[in-house]
């Protein structure tokens, strides 16, 4: 008997092993990306000149490096790339908590309508003169953020009805996607901002530098410690709502802390690239996959392959074209279209 | 004294649910709580693990004020197995019955966590299953583990809602028999809400008939489940056996 229960025991710890050696093999993944990437695209730098232009920032090195070299990669690659990273964390992250909220594997601020609400609000502050520059995009973010909780409450409200199906919640919510879509749309072609503001529907990566980064990277770093700590009453959550309230778990406070959360993150992203989809509903999904049910694993294993998500695709969008880049947005419906299908049909059917 | 629930009333909106509701649970006790539909079985569950506050009444564990403690606190005295769980999402057995540690983790799992949920699984047969995915299971298998995880909370008091409902015949025994042996063995008490008369008096000590959120009667299996009160309780006319030791209940017709 006592034989059985240490196996049981040591089954788990491999289990436990196993996934953390699969987050630290993606973080080992990611960084190797960073690497191969950073000396692609359409102004060439040899990988001697990325070196020497990194080293030459450090302290205490007395590397030289070119003027050009330097720009190149301090000033454009190195830039794209810490974006993509963050805003392909900030996605997976999003829709890992929405999902795990909703309890609805489809749900993600891509296909709720959160994002493109988000994307609108944004247009709307720039379309009335507000501009992304300086202190002035936190009116753009905090009206992208305020049009996206409102298509959360509404895609909430639909999720609290009796008899609603994560299927329905789904539909009213890619419903009010293209709702949003359009609106952002007919604001950019008519209003007097169109030129900077279209660049906001194809969701590109284009208007990346350190400062937007650490603007993106500020929201995560704000929303990730309190969204770790509601970790376990997702985890309940998942097993239902009866088991959760079992537990103790303050139903009321979870939802809305990690959803409003989840928009706050998705806000501070859309502004600046706007609406790109799929990869806050396939990351998470394929965290699931590998890490079952602890959402302290799920969000660190998710960020991840959101940003090598991201950063993989619009590598391969500014670099495939030659001297034209294929907005990242674009290219990951390619990916993400046929993944959704698979998960439309692929998918068991619920119970209670 | 387990537990302890005092004139409790509880209504839904302006529609009463249950009126002034007094019982007493043991040590090592099981208590089937009969009757039908809309009766008022899993409010009073849910009013006991304060899912549900009463309007009036006091609800004692262990001589402790259930209103008085934080969500937490309760979580460790009440265990509360419902009739069914969400199973969107791949999860492990292991991890289900994990989350039952919920009430005593603050946010890592230790070694201790490990050894009470391996340890309940080992105890209820169910070691074989522990790295297999919850949503793989049968609903007798998934009852089960349902159990286990409200055992790892390590509870002083069960409470079940229809534990046997959706099971084939060998589950139904097979769950029962599950929470008899684990009440005495722990020296804990077990409320379950019951549809099945036949499955309350054998497994029970003591049944409980709620009638439009009253208690009807309350005892041993013998005195309760009676034909008179059956026919009140549940408008059905009744035979009972009472050669077997324990009454047997053999439905007639509705009246």
């Amino acid at each position: 008997m006592k034989q059985e229960v240490v196996e049981i025991e040591r089954v788990y710890a491999r289990y436990t092993a196993r996934k953390v050696a699969i987050i630290l093999a993606l973080l080992a993944a990611l960084a190797a990306v960073v690497v191969v990437v950073t000396p692609l695209g359409v102004a060439s730098v040899g990988w001697g000149e990325v070196v020497r232009a990194i080293l030459s920032k450090l302290p205490f090195l007395d590397v030289e490096s070119g003027r050009r070299a330097s720009i190149i990669v301090w000033d454009l690659r190195l830039p794209r790339i810490a974006m993509a990273i963050v805003c392909g964390m900030g996605l997976a992250l999003s829709g890992a908590v929405m999902q795990g909220v909703l309890r609805n594997p489809l749900a993600s601020p891509f296909t709720l309508g959160i994002s493109s609400a988000a994307c609108f609000g944004g247009t709307v502050a720039m379309v009335c003169g507000a501009t992304m520059a300086g202190g002035d995009r936190y009116v753009v973010i905090a009206s992208a953020f305020l049009f996206g909780l409102g298509a959360l409450v509404l895609i909430y409200g639909i999720s609290r009805r009796r008899g609603a199906t994560p299927e329905m919640v789904i539909l009213c919510g890619i419903a009010l996607m293209y709702l949003f879509l359009a609106l952002s749309s007919t604001l950019s072609v008519a209003g007097p901002a169109a030129g900077a503001s279209f660049l906001l529907i194809s969701g590109n990566l284009v208007q990346s530098s350190w400062e937007t980064m650490r603007v993106t990277l500020g929201f995560l770093l704000i929303s990730i410690p309190l969204l770790l700590k509601y970790s376990w009453d997702l985890n309940a959550l998942a097993l239902g709502d009866e088991v959760a309230l079992g537990l103790g778990v303050n139903l009321r406070r979870v939802r809305v802390v990690c959803l409003v959360l989840a928009t706050v993150i998705v806000s501070g992203i859309v502004c600046f690239t706007g609406v790109i989809g799929f990869v806050c509903l396939m990351a998470p999904y394929i965290a699931r996959m590998m890490m079952g049910n602890d959402h302290r694993l799920i969000f660190p294993c998710s960020a991840l392959i959101g940003a090598l998500l991201l950063l993989g695709t619009d590598t391969l969008g500014r670099t495939i074209g030659g001297s034209f880049e294929i907005p990242v947005g674009l290219l990951i419906t390619l990916i993400g279209v046929p993944f959704l299908i698979y998960l439309a049909l692929g998918r068991r059917s619920y119970e209670a | 004294m387990k537990l302890e629930v005092s004139d409790v009333c509880f209504s839904y909106g302006s529609r009463p649910a249950l009126d002034e509701v007094t019982l007493k649970v043991e040590e090592a006790e099981v208590v089937a709580l009969v009757g039908p539909n809309g009766s008022g079985k899993t409010t009073l569950l849910k009013c006991i693990d304060r899912m549900l506050k009463p309007k009036r009444g006091a609800i004692l564990v262990d001589s402790k004020d259930v209103s008085k403690l934080g969500s937490r606190q309760i979580a460790q005295l009440l265990g509360y197995v419902p009739q069914s769980a969400a199973n969107v999402f791949p999860c492990t057995v292991f991890d289900a019955v994990l989350i039952g540690r919920r009430p005593h983790l603050s946010w890592g799992v230790g070694q201790r966590e490990i050894k009470v949920v391996a340890q309940i699984l080992k105890s209820m047969g169910l070691e074989k299953m522990a790295m297999r995915m919850f949503d793989e299971l049968s609903s007798g298998e998934r009852q089960k583990v349902l159990l286990a995880r409200a055992l790892a909370q390590e509870p002083e008091v069960l409470l079940l809602d229809e534990p046997t409902s959706n099971l084939d015949l060998r589950c139904q025994l097979e769950v029962l028999g599950l929470i008899s042996d684990v009440v005495e063995e722990r020296g804990i008490a077990a409320v379950m809400a019951m549809h099945d008369l036949n499955l309350a008096s054998r497994f029970s000590h003591q049944v409980i008939a709620l009638r439009e959120g009253k208690i009807y009667a309350a005892g041993e299996s013998e005195s309760v489940l009676t034909p008179q009160n059956i026919k009140a309780v549940y408008g059905v006319e009744a035979m009972v056996d009472n050669n077997s030791g324990r009454p047997h209940i053999i439905p007639l017709r509705p009246v």
